[in-house]
């Protein structure tokens, strides 16, 4: 039974659990933050997903992902960051207070560390938010209930040299596939939300790359 | 060949990812056991005594591995089911692997692999690259020819490890075409239930049910390609590249579209003799090698797996011009998801369809769909229920999935003198622009 982690007692639950992860890692520089948000689309928990526009140059065009970007040094820290992101790219203004921890950094292809910051959003309808076209071509919400489901749950062996390196999730049959490192922090978020619910997938020895 | 009797064709199909992770990755431990096939089992001692079984029935038979799937095919007199089932079943589950069969099979992958290097026709190495490329370091982008260096590691105990895993029941299919289904149904109870696989019932090494992950990226071989000709005739300098983006599974929904899609740009070699069904007026020989002469090759393929897909197009040109090259092919997938003419989806629908009832009229290519249907949904669509659900698209459907297609990350293999190339950022920016024009760069010496 999924427990109710949008309820008082959840959310402190959650914020005790990341208190010594956010006091160590807030302030420390990182290349990139993005948002969490753990929203409530119609009384049912989800977490909030963009699609980054196929306009955008670079890496990430097209590809499913948190909101959130690289830090700026007018940020304060990565929090700083993860919110302001989300208010240019998605147009969701979230307040600080609203903010519950730092979960652990992942890194990607080229080491860059990407801090994802969780915050419970409250009551939201992904379709009144009007996202920046430039950036953002698509937002959704994929409820906790459909995440934990295991057809709904794959992974990917990634080999390299002829040798097996690591393992990355996936979660399927959404609007959109969600991979990569989008993948990897939801299942961070998955595990701290429902602890014993949610099998991570087979942990790599290194690090988890993008 | 005057037989009596009805021909048919069976055999056994595996779900065998044989190119997921297995040791050091790739298929090649389907290689060497679709090798010496049919190499010695414990019935038959020797591959002769199985060729001359089934002469007794007139019948044929061929092992052919692709990235998803193995297959152990006879085609033979109907009177000898209750014989070919037997000698299947003992060729899939009891081969003995001696050490000298091994070794025969390790020549002939070794063979393969020069062989690969030294063929003027770039198509299967182009193949392999894409799917690299698109697929970094994951399931279907492993290779699928077994690296050199790995050859010498295959052994009896490695092949055993991979049939106990990879070859169960819940991954194997037997079908059978001409024959009757509680004959064929019988036969496999016989052979095929309760026996006990040479390689012993312990426990599957952890079988990988990867969830292919469709990446993006390049994937660049510079090559001197000014002499790759084997005989006296010389063959043209080329480059080649392919440019691919995902597609769907043959599993989902929009697959057909993608199919027709497939069908309308068509394409193939500009030296091409034509013809009515050749695809004359499709659109990489209307729009591209009609008009721009100096391109050799245009074509469009699209590969299709349990979990993903892959549309690409093939082309090749002088060195000098690659950069126009990838240009026209950006513009021409950008076009995909343009206005689709009435008549030319017509047109490629009828292609499709009839292509479909062509090859399915063969034995061989119905026992083929059969086993691949039933291995990847447990039901097999009609030709019929088929060609009414091609008649079925319509040009929305193609712009649709043509238009999502273009959002995500392309995949660029490049074979030959890569000087001219451009960036992949730039094809990139290409497919993302309205028209599909390369962005400009200037440069002072031509």
């Amino acid at each position: 039974m999924l427990p109710d982690c949008l309820s008082a007692e959840g959310e402190r639950r959650c914020r005790r659990l990341l208190a010594g992860a956010t006091a160590r890692l807030r302030a420390r520089p990182a290349a990139a933050a993005v948002l969490v948000p753990l929203c409530s689309v119609r009384g049912v928990p989800a977490l909030l997903y963009t699609l980054r526009s196929s306009r955008l140059a670079g890496r990430h065009k097209g590809d499913v992902s948190f909101p959130g970007g690289k830090c700026d040094p007018a940020d304060r820290d990565v929090v700083h960051t993860a919110l302001r992101e989300t208010r240019e790219e998605v147009g969701l203004v979230v307040p600080e207070e609203h903010v519950w921890g730092v979960l652990r950094p992942v890194h990607d292809q080229q080491k860059a560390t990407v801090v994802p910051v969780l915050a419970g959003v409250g009551p939201l309808d992904p379709q009144s938010l009007r996202p920046n076209p430039d950036e953002v071509d698509e937002v959704f919400a994929l409820p906790l209930a459909h995440l934990l489901q295991e057809q709904n749950q794959g992974y990917t062996h990634f080999c390299h040299g002829g040798h097996f390196r690591y393992t990355l999730p996936v979660f399927l049959h959404g609007p959109h596939r969600i991979w990569g490192l989008t993948a990897v922090i939801t299942e961070f978020t998955l595990q701290l939300l429902a602890p014993g619910i949610y099998q991570p997938c087979l942990a790599s020895p290194e690090l988890p790359r993008g | 060949m005057g037989l009596e009797g009805e021909l048919e064709a069976f055999g056994t199909r595996f779900g065998a990812p044989a190119y997921r992770q297995f040791s050091s990755g790739g298929a090649y431990p389907s290689v060497p056991l679709s090798s010496p096939l049919p190499g010695s089992t414990d019935r038959f001692g020797s591959k002769d005594e199985i060729l001359l079984t089934l002469e007794k029935h007139g019948g044929i038979c061929d092992c052919q591995t692709s990235r998803d799937t193995t297959m152990y095919a006879v085609s033979a007199d109907s009177k000898g089911l209750d014989t070919v089932v037997g000698l299947l079943a003992d060729v899939v589950l009891h081969p003995r692997l001696t050490d000298e069969e091994i070794e025969l099979a390790r020549m002939a992958v070794r063979f393969e692999l020069e062989d690969l290097s030294m063929r003027p026709d770039p198509e299967p190495l182009l193949t392999e690259m894409i799917h690299e490329a698109a697929y970094r370091e994951n399931t279907v982008g492993l290779h699928r020819f077994c690296p050199t260096e790995n050859i010498a590691k295959i052994d009896r105990s490695v092949l055993h490890s991979y049939l106990r895993s990879y070859y169960t029941p819940d991954r194997m299919v037997l079908a059978g075409v001409g024959v009757e289904h509680e004959r064929l149904v019988e036969c496999a109870r016989k052979y095929l239930l309760g026996t006990r696989p040479a390689w012993g019932s312990g426990a599957a090494v952890h079988v990988d049910g990867s969830v292919a992950q469709y990446t993006g990226g390049i994937v660049k071989l510079e090559r001197d390609m000014s002499s790759v000709s084997l005989g006296p005739t010389p063959f043209p300098e080329l480059t080649h590249i392919m440019i691919g983006l995902e597609s769907c599974s043959f599993l989902e929904g929009d697959f057909l579209p993608f199919a027709v899609l497939n069908m309308m740009m068509g394409g193939g070699g500009s030296f091409s003799a034509g013809g009515p069904g050749k695809g004359m007026f499709t659109r990489l020989y209307l729009n591209v090698l009609n008009r721009h002469h100096w391109m050799y090759n245009a074509t469009s393929y699209h590969h299709s797996y349990e979990d993903t897909g892959l549309l690409c197009i093939h082309a090749s040109a002088d060195p000098r011009q690659v950069r126009e090259m990838v240009e026209i092919i950006t513009r021409e997938f950008v076009l995909m998801a343009g206005t689709v003419d009435v008549v030319e989806l017509e047109r490629a629908k009828t292609q499709l369809t009839s292509m479909l009832m062509m090859n399915l009229e063969a034995r061989p290519v119905i026992f083929e769909d059969v086993g691949r249907q039933v291995l990847a949904t447990r039901s097999r669509k009609l030709p019929h229920e088929l060609c009414a659900l091609i008649r079925d698209v319509k040009p929305e459907d193609v712009k649709r999935v043509a238009s999502a297609m273009l959002r995500r990350k392309p995949a660029v293999a490049a074979l030959g003198d890569l000087s001219d190339l451009p960036a992949y950022e730039h094809v990139q920016a290409a497919l993302a622009n309205k028209d599909g024009r390369l962005p400009r760069t200037y440069r002072l010496f031509r």
